[in-house]
């Protein structure tokens, strides 16, 4: 393509500089690949970031819920606030869950469903988090594993894994009432796919004690 | 030298700028070449990993079995006859279960109908064979029903759940047979605003059911079951049809209006309606677009010209030696006071619940948005959520200034739904504080009423509610009219509903009128003596609202005056007509044992003895063969048909979800691309850094051979 770029080039450019220009373009696709590659890293790292810095805000927030009671937005510009802790002591995973699953709410931790149950709550408390970032751990639960979740109101429940199984997201159904309290975490799959989008789903369904 | 210098910079320049224009483009054309190959790497690399094999797939109670189970049940098709005449309907439904599969099945269908609703015939259709449905006190309809369903006769039963709430049971449903079983009843129009309003509602938005559960879960069905708070929590609670297999249940809807008076207004509010226009203001209606899926309520509405608006009427009908007698009667609205309304308190309190997701949480927002703006200084007001928790915007009502309606429309502009449908903590913190007040104290509650412990809400409202108003407002494509209509009235308020967001401001106005309109008090109907009145005491009315009584009296109580009086804003108001000269309207008797009903079962809410007001209800509704809370409908046929040793498999029939809810279906996408982008990330820096390690070689190679040259 460089020679190609000096064959088409002005007889003025071919004749007096040939090699300057060869040199020009060259340095200017590493300063683009230098700059693209630099953007993409960062903006690769910056989800990482993004995903472990919040959580620190969260938990700020999440303190000052707990011991004002009321509804306290983590950042002044949030459009959504910490609504349990969810904790897997086997896997040392603890994270703050936030109202809703958009996937704005999703880069900053887990997305409790709205319209779902509140966790701890008797009905299906459905919580989804990116397979990459906060529920990476699900890769690694099994059933028995236990999950404790701890609510605005301080209050703490303890949940068991009943079950994991892989499904089409477009065949999944989530029950909306089950008496005993229920916790179904929800993620992509598989884990380690490279891109984002696929239609399958990691489910893990686990019940109160 | 200057000379040839200014002589020759233009040229060189230009050059420079042909090159430096050429390098532009080119690199431009790099860029888009550089980010197709990479569109196109991540194309490839990501593609296998999505289809990636999935054996171990094992589905569980979360997967739908298969789709051969719309197959495997019978199947549901409903047809709506609406006769319209004068302030009354009569309607038809009938519903065809068909059962394609090769066993005996039974159908359960838990059905919506209006809350005022007087189901007074039951007939069940087997091929040319039709068999009249008998009303039963409802133990006794049910022995009934269950020995035909064991012996093989085919059988059918409905049973009032609530109000607005039926069950139809029907057993014995041979392979590839159909049965058709016709419900009719009777109901009152509403007359509100100058308009008639008619409302039928085709589905139920799933219920929430308070409370401790006193049984284990049913894991197979996933059903609720009983809660302290909803003992019949197992029987309001129908399974819902996922919308993602497409609908089920079409209904076929036909109106037969007899409006009497030249309308200049005739629309079905959420269904396109073909219109045909009949003479003598007559009209008959239907689907535009054929049947549909029942699946968001059905409401028509008339406007008459106003010279020819009834202001008032009677209707009566002789059954059996008694005259029953339903009147209407519509006070003038005065005028209305705009600039000076006298400060108030209110208090809004919206469900936040899982089933406001979708179009009803919007809906709602709008609404209390518009309630907002509608404040004025010297009022005071408080915002109260709900779902599984409330929470209040301020710990009690604050007057209105600059900050405080700030904070409101923060508040109301933040709200979400989401969790359980917890309204009695929600209803004390909105009816706390003294029983009086020297303020006019309105609450203004938003809610699609999806709940199943009304009567627990309605006993906390009549005791709670001191001097204080409270309004509702209906919200969603199927809110609960029963427990909106009857909330309204133990709160001595009014309601409205809203379908849809086009019409919050429509109906929010409305509502403003009532809020900031004297109330109609004091209002008296007197009847000839020894007259059996219901509703026993009038209900106050709002702007626009007219005056509904019924009556039984004996024929020979003569024709006297009926004479209906009130008091607004100090001034009185009154009217007089005559018994001996109205209108007969057959049904008037069924709806007069209908508000009785009604009436009796409110008592019972307010906690009067459970037993006498049981007997009292079926008294009158075994005398006006009517379904109620005690008694049901029943058909049995008379020879067995399944054959012996065969068994007929108990259905459920799904219900749709209410249009525009949006329940569990959309999980959001759990993946970011940051591993894709470090990848990429690393792969590009890594290729500037070769490519910058080659140029800097050559370049170096040439400085040495030019040296080396000279």
């Amino acid at each position: 393509m460089i020679n190609d770029t000096a064959d088409r080039g002005g007889s003025f450019d071919r004749v007096a500089h040939p090699m300057r220009f060869r040199k020009a373009l060259a340095i200017w696709c590493i300063t683009m690949l230098a700059v693209g590659g630099t953007a993409s890293f960062g903006h690769g790292l910056y989800i990482h970031a993004k995903a472990q810095l919040a959580q620190l805000l969260l938990l700020a927030a999440w303190d000052r819920a707990r011991s004002s009671g009321a509804v306290i937005r983590p950042w002044p510009w949030a459009d959504t606030h910490p609504v349990a802790r969810l904790t897997a002591p086997a896997h040392g995973v603890d994270v703050l869950v936030l109202a809703g699953a958009s996937g704005r709410t999703l880069a900053f931790g887990p997305g409790h469903l709205d319209g779902s149950a509140q966790p701890g709550d008797p009905g299906n408390a459905v919580i989804t988090a990116h397979r990459d970032t906060h529920f990476r751990f699900l890769k690694d639960t099994a059933k028995g594993d236990e999950l404790q979740v701890e609510r605005a109101d301080g209050s703490l429940r303890q949940f068991r894994i009943r079950e994991s199984f892989v499904a089409d997201y477009r065949e999944l159904r989530l029950p909306r009432d089950t008496a005993v309290p229920t916790l179904t975490l929800v993620t992509c799959y598989p884990f380690d796919a490279l891109g984002p989008g696929g239609s399958l789903r990691y489910v893990v369904v686990a019940e109160a004690e | 030298m200057a000379n040839v210098d200014r002589l020759h910079a233009p040229r060189v320049a230009r050059h420079e700028w042909r090159a430096l224009a050429r390098l532009v483009m080119d690199s431009i054309v790099a860029g888009v070449v550089v980010s197709i190959v990479l569109a196109l790497a991540v194309f490839i690399v990501t593609t296998p990993a999505q289809a990636a094999p999935t054996d171990d797939v094992r589905p569980a109670l979360y997967l739908k079995a298969a789709n051969d189970a719309r197959v495997g049940s019978p199947l549901l098709f409903t047809d709506v006859q609406m006769n319209v005449s004068g302030m009354v309907a009569r309607v038809r439904v009938e519903q065809r279960f068909v059962n394609p599969t090769a066993e005996w099945r039974e159908g359960v269908y838990v059905f919506p109908l209006p809350e005022n609703a007087a189901v007074d015939h039951l007939r069940m259709r087997i091929g040319e064979r039709v068999i009249e449905g008998r009303i039963r006190e409802r133990a006794e309809a049910r022995r009934s029903y269950e020995s035909a369903k064991s012996d093989g006769r085919k059988a059918s039963l409905v049973e009032e759940q609530r109000p607005n709430m039926f069950t139809t049971q029907v057993a014995n449903i041979g392979p590839g047979e159909e049965v058709t079983v016709a419900i009719e009843y009777q109901q009152t129009l509403r007359y509100d605003e100058g308009s008639f309003r008619l409302r039928f509602p085709l589905a139920i938005t799933p219920r929430y059911t308070p409370g401790a559960s006193v049984e284990p879960t049913d894991r197979e069905t996933l059903r609720s079951r009983a809660t302290q708070q909803a003992i019949d929590a197992d029987r309001i609670t129908p399974p819902v049809a996922d919308r993602r297999d497409g609908d089920v249940n079409p209904v076929r809807i036909t109106v037969n209006l007899d409006a009497g008076f030249p309308l200049t207004r005739l629309a079905s509010t959420y269904h396109p309606m073909r219109i045909d226009e009949r003479p003598g203001h007559r009209y008959v209606l239907t689907l535009a677009d054929g049947p549909l899926p029942a699946a968001r309520d059905f409401e028509l509405v008339w406007t008459p010209d106003p010279g020819a608006a009834p202001g008032a009427a009677l209707f009566t009908e002789t059954l059996g030696g008694k005259t029953y007698a339903l009147l209407m009667a519509l006070p003038p609205t005065a005028a209305r006071e705009t600039q000076s309304r006298a400060p108030r308190e209110i208090t809004y309190v919206v469900d936040t619940s899982g089933s406001m997701e979708g179009v009803s949480i919007v809906q709602a927002r709008e609404a209390l948005l518009l309630a907002l703006d509608r404040l004025q200084p010297g009022d005071s007001f408080n915002v109260i959520e709900f779902n599984s928790a409330s929470i209040a915007l301020f710990p009690a009502p604050m007057p209105v200034d600059h900050d405080t309606f700030r904070s409101a429309k923060r508040f109301v502009s933040g709200l979400r739904a989401r969790g359980g449908t917890e309204m009695l903590p929600a209803l004390k913190i909105a009816l706390a504080g003294a029983r009086d007040s020297p303020m006019l104290r309105q609450v203004v509650f938003l809610t699609d009423g999806a709940v199943g412990n009304e009567d627990a809400i309605l006993r906390l409202i009549g005791e709670q509610l001191g001097d204080r108003r409270l309004f509702t407002v209906g919200i969603g494509p199927a809110p609960n009219t029963f427990f909106m209509t009857r909330a309204a009235q133990f709160g001595r308020g009014s309601f409205t509903f809203i379908g849809d967001v086009r019409e919050v401001k429509e109906k929010m106005t409305a509502l403003f009128a009532k809020l900031e309109h004297p109330v109609l008090t004091d209002i008296r109907v007197d009847w000839p003596t020894g007259a059996d009145v219901w509703p026993r005491v009038a209900p106050d009315l709002y702007a626009g609202e007219p005056v509904f009584v019924s009556a039984q009296f004996n024929v020979d109580a003569g024709d006297g005056n009926v004479a209906v009086s009130g008091r607004q804003d100090g001034a009185s108001w009154g009217v007089l007509l005559p018994v001996g000269v109205n209108a007969r309207q057959p049904g008037v008797g069924v709806l007069w044992a209908r508000a009785k009903i009604a009436a009796l079962m409110d008592a019972g809410r307010r906690g009067a003895a459970a037993e006498e007001i049981r007997a009292a209800v079926v008294d009158v509704a075994l005398t006006h063969h009517l379904v109620s809370s005690y008694t049901s409908l029943v058909a049995v046929d008379v020879t067995p048909t399944r054959p012996l040793g065969s068994t007929d498999t108990r259905t459920a029939m799904p219900g749709n979800i209410p249009e525009g809810l949006t329940g569990f279906d959309h999980l959001p996408r759990t993946a970011t691309p940051a591993s894709m982008l470090l990848l990429f990330g690393a792969a590009a820096l890594l290729l500037a850094a070769s490519l910058a390690w080659r140029v800097r070689e050559g370049s170096g190679l040439r400085a040495r051979s030019a040296s080396v040259a000279a």
